[in-house]
C-alpha cells in the first residue's frame, strides 16, 4: 500500500475547499428562506472548467469526487482486485483524470458526473498496468483525495455489503452511486440545522421524514414537548424539514448533470439500480 | 446484515455488533416494496427518498406553490391515497376503510375488488402510486400483464382485464381465497 501517499492526503483532503473559492468561482451558494445554503460545485460548471483548463478547476474536481469514490472503489474491488490495489487503481485514476484529456471526450449536452466516472474508470482499468501504477506512485502528486481511515471505511463497508451475483457491476455501482448521493444530502441537511443552532430540532424530526419505514416514531404531542412549541408547529417544522431535504436531494442530482432536464431521468435510473439491489449496499 | 439481538445498543438505538461496527437489517418499505438496508430504529427508504423527490418536481412544474406541491410527493406514498373505483371494479376496504392489499412489489400493488357487474370478488393490481404517470414504468407494467395473460395453469391466476385508469394500466385477474405461498412457506417450513 502506497502509504507515504495517504500520509500526505490526510493534509491535503480539505485544501481544495479553500482553494477553490478563491482561484475561481465553481460553486453555486444559494440563500433560500433566510437559510445560508453550503456551497456546492456541479459537475458541468468543472466540465467546463476542465475542458477549458481553467485554473481551479481539479480543486473543484476534487470535491465532488471526494463525494462519490466510494462506488468507484467498490467497483474496482468487484472487478477482482485487492484492496491494495483497488486503493491504488481508485487513487491512481483520480490522478489520471487530472491530468489526462478524458474531459475533452464529454459531450456538453449529455454528460452526466456519474456516467462519465465510470466510462473513465473502465478505460483507465483497462490501460493499466501495475509498472504504469509504479510509475504514477512516484511521481508529483498535486492532489490526493483519500486518507487512511477513508480507505480502512471503505473496506470496512465493502466487507459486510452482501455479493449481489444477480446484478452487473455497473448497476451496483449505480445503486452505491445513489447512496452516496443520498447521504450527501442528508449530511447537508444536518448542517444546516447545526448552523442554525437547531441541531436539536433536526434530531427530533429526522424520522418524520419517512415515517412508514421509522419503527419508533414519536408522537406529534412528544415532539411538541421536546421542542417546546405547539402540536401545529410541529407539523409546520415537518413539512419544512421534507421540503429542504427535497430541495437538497435534487440540488445534489442536478450538480452531477450537465441539464437540468436530465435530472428526472437520472432520478429513475437510480431508483431502479436502488430497487434492483434490494437492499444489499449499505447507506 | 441481520441485526445483532446481541449486541450493544448506543444512545440513538442503534446497535452495533462486538467490534463496534454498526449493524445493518434489511428491511421492506411499505410504501414502494423496496428492500433496503435500515440502521436502528430509524429508516428511510432510499427510492421514496428519490421518488419524493421526482413527485415533488413533476408536481411543481405544474403548481406554483412549490411547497404545498412538494409536500404532495411525500403523500403520495399514503396508501390510502389510491383511487377506489376502476371501470366496473371497486376496492374493497376493511373496517377503517382503507382498502385491503393482498401484496405489493417494486412495481405494483395488489388489492382485493369487486366487480361491481358480475358481483364477486376479483384480484385488481395496479402500478404503484411511485410510478404514477412515469412512462417506462407503464410499458413494463403492460408487458407484465400481458405475459401474466398468457399463462394458463391451474396454479395460477388467470389474468381476463387489462384496463386503464387515467394514463396508466390495471389488471384483474381471479382472485384466490387462501394464503400467500410465502406465508404457507412459513408456516411449514421445519423447524
Amino acid at each position: 500500500m502506497s502509504s507515504r501517499i495517504f500520509k500526505r492526503s490526510a493534509r491535503a483532503f480539505r485544501a481544495p475547499r479553500i482553494a477553490s473559492q478563491r482561484i475561481v468561482n465553481l460553486d453555486q451558494s444559494s440563500r433560500e428562506g433566510g437559510v445560508d445554503r453550503f456551497r456546492t460545485t456541479r459537475w458541468d460548471i468543472v466540465l467546463l472548467s476542465a475542458q477549458s483548463q481553467a485554473v481551479g478547476y481539479k480543486e473543484a474536481l476534487a470535491e465532488l469526487y471526494n463525494l462519490y469514490w466510494y462506488p468507484l472503489y467498490a467497483f474496482v474491488r468487484r472487478r477482482g482486485h485487492s484492496p491494495e490495489d483497488a486503493q491504488d487503481l481508485t487513487q491512481g485514476f483520480f490522478l489520471d483524470l487530472l491530468e489526462h484529456k478524458a474531459f475533452t471526450r464529454v459531450d456538453q449536452q449529455n454528460g452526466k458526473f456519474r456516467s462519465f466516472l465510470l466510462a473513465s474508470l473502465r478505460h483507465y482499468l483497462a490501460n493499466e498496468t501495475r509498472s504504469a501504477l509504479s510509475l504514477k506512485r512516484g511521481a508529483h502528486i498535486e492532489f490526493v483525495y483519500l486518507d487512511m481511515q477513508n480507505i480502512q471505511n471503505a473496506e470496512n463497508r465493502y466487507g459486510r455489503e452482501e455479493p449481489i451475483e444477480a446484478l452487473t457491476p455497473e448497476k451496483i455501482f449505480d445503486a452505491r452511486w445513489a447512496m452516496a448521493l443520498l447521504g450527501e444530502a442528508r449530511k447537508r441537511l444536518s448542517l444546516e440545522y447545526s448552523a442554525e443552532g437547531r441541531a436539536a430540532t433536526f434530531e427530533a424530526l429526522i424520522d418524520f421524514l419517512d415515517p412508514l419505514n421509522s419503527k419508533k416514531l414519536p408522537s406529534y404531542d412528544q415532539v411538541a414537548d421536546q421542542l417546546n412549541v405547539s402540536v401545529a408547529a410541529v407539523k409546520t417544522l415537518i413539512h419544512r424539514l421534507r421540503k429542504q431535504y427535497t430541495e437538497l436531494v435534487r440540488e445534489e442530482i442536478s450538480r452531477t448533470v450537465s441539464n437540468a432536464s436530465d435530472v428526472d431521468a437520472e432520478t429513475h435510473e437510480l431508483c431502479e439500480a436502488l430497487i434492483a439491489a434490494e437492499g444489499r449496499i449499505l447507506p | 446484515m441481520k441485526t445483532d439481538p446481541g449486541g450493544a445498543a448506543n444512545e440513538s438505538g442503534n446497535v452495533k455488533n462486538p467490534t463496534g461496527v454498526l449493524e445493518h437489517e434489511i428491511r421492506t418499505c411499505p410504501a414502494c416494496g423496496t428492500k433496503f438496508s435500515a440502521t436502528g430504529a430509524a429508516g428511510l427508504c432510499p427510492v421514496c427518498m428519490l421518488r419524493g423527490v421526482a413527485a415533488g418536481a413533476s408536481a411543481s412544474s405544474k403548481a406554483p406553490d412549490t411547497a404545498s406541491a412538494l409536500e404532495r410527493g411525500f403523500e403520495q406514498r399514503d396508501p390510502i391515497s389510491v383511487s377506489r373505483r376502476f371501470e366496473n371494479y371497486e376496492l374493497m376496504v376493511d373496517e377503517r376503510g382503507t382498502p385491503i392489499q393482498l401484496g405489493r412489489g417494486a412495481m405494483g400493488i395488489t388489492y382485493k375488488a369487486f366487480d361491481v357487474d358480475l358481483r364477486c370478488p376479483v384480484t385488481l393490481k395496479v402500478i404503484n402510486e411511485r410510478y404514477v404517470g412515469e412512462e417506462s414504468a407503464r410499458r413494463r407494467f403492460l408487458r407484465e400483464a400481458r405475459s401474466a395473460a398468457s399463462l394458463h395453469h391451474t396454479n395460477v391466476a388467470s389474468v381476463f382485464h387489462l384496463g386503464r385508469s387515467g394514463p396508466d394500466y390495471f389488471y384483474v385477474m381471479e382472485f384466490v381465497e387462501g394464503e400467500t405461498l410465502g406465508k404457507l412457506d412459513q408456516t411449514f417450513r421445519p423447524a
